[in-house]
């Protein structure tokens, strides 16, 4: 299982004295999550590679306007998902009317790990991933792949804390829904 | 048992070696060592400030345009038509015939003075080179006839 090396560890000071082997830690510890969230989003591979680089430049070029060491990742993922946000408008106009627009529950698991595919059931985990609307989509892998706080996920994709809620709240419901189905 | 992040990460493995020729690339350029910089600061900002400022605004260019066409208009209202004369031919012709009349009328204004200069007496030529007591001799010798 990966480990997610905690933001304190991150060498994000001496990014901004701009010492390139602290860049390149950072880019390593990102590039994959980064990637995996931009083809989840887009589709595309080639896609996906050029946000991850574009996003990279953008990073080093404006580590000026973070506030927060501690939220280099999270900081990072919202210039990543601008660039998928960009894409997605250019190539796939999927209706936003799909949103869960429900009110939040108050209260559910935020604990990625809890949820626990077999491997017989890995396709269909996939395949509901991508059947998920675009924003659901979206919170769901930044819960899954960086495991970020809800406040965090607000902070990326720019929505309300209790849209964001409710996104997450449905995006898990139909992921248990399929997976209990499969399981029986 | 995979969580979905193991499950996602273990679907887009063969993209590593991309990302690391990605983020080679990137730290590349970061690392590239920056240019010395040269002593000839002042010529550097200016140049700056033209290739900046200067060339690639047409609002400049269009306000010296105009500037010169202003100059060039204000020249032209506020010049003496006299001075314009030696551009015509016709009338430099005339003052090359008017030439002969002014150096006449010099020579006859400067006659006077030539005249007035040979009827007033000779000065004293200076005494010829000779030893001092020939000199005296002229001065001192008496008259008797």
């Amino acid at each position: 299982m990966l480990v997610v090396a905690a933001p304190e560890q991150l060498p994000v000071a001496q990014a901004r004295a701009g010492k390139p082997e602290a860049w390149d830690a950072l880019f390593r510890r990102y590039q994959k999550p980064l990637y995996v969230y931009a083809y989840e989003m887009v589709h595309d591979e080639q896609a996906s590679l050029d946000i991850v680089q574009e996003t990279f430049i953008a990073a080093t070029r404006h580590l000026g306007s973070l506030r927060d060491d501690a939220g280099f990742g999270s900081w990072l993922f919202g210039i990543a998902h601008q660039k998928c946000l960009q894409r997605w408008r250019k190539q796939d106009r999927e209706s936003l009317a799909l949103e869960e627009l429900a009110a939040a529950p108050e209260e559910f698991e935020t604990d990625p790990a809890d949820l626990l595919i077999r491997r017989e059931q890995e396709v269909e985990f996939m395949n509901l991933l991508n059947q998920l609307p675009w924003p659901q989509r979206s919170v769901l892998l930044l819960h899954f792949i960086e495991d970020f706080a809800l406040d965090e996920i607000a902070n990326v994709t720019a929505t309300p804390l209790g849209t964001v809620k409710s996104r997450l709240h449905y995006a898990r419901r139909a992921l248990w829904e399929l997976l209990k189905e499969k399981v029986q | 048992m995979k969580t979905p992040r193991d499950i996602l990460f273990h679907r887009h493995r063969p993209a590593d070696a991309k990302l690391d020729r990605i983020r080679h690339q990137v730290v590349a350029k970061l690392s590239r060592p920056v240019a010395p910089l040269k002593s000839n600061l002042p010529w550097r900002v200016l140049s700056k400030l033209w290739d900046e400022l200067v060339w690639p605004c047409w609002r400049t260019w269009a306000a010296l345009a105009a500037m010169w066409l202003l100059v060039l208009g204000v020249n032209a209202s506020l010049r003496d038509p006299g001075t314009t004369t030696l551009a015509n031919p016709t009338r430099a012709g005339g003052m090359m015939l008017a030439l002969p009349e002014q150096e006449r009328l010099l020579a006859e204004l400067s006659e006077p003075l030539r005249t007035r200069a040979a009827a007033s007496p000779q000065k004293p030529t200076p005494a010829a080179h000779q030893p001092r007591s020939d000199r005296r001799d002229t001065i001192r010798r008496p008259v008797y006839a």
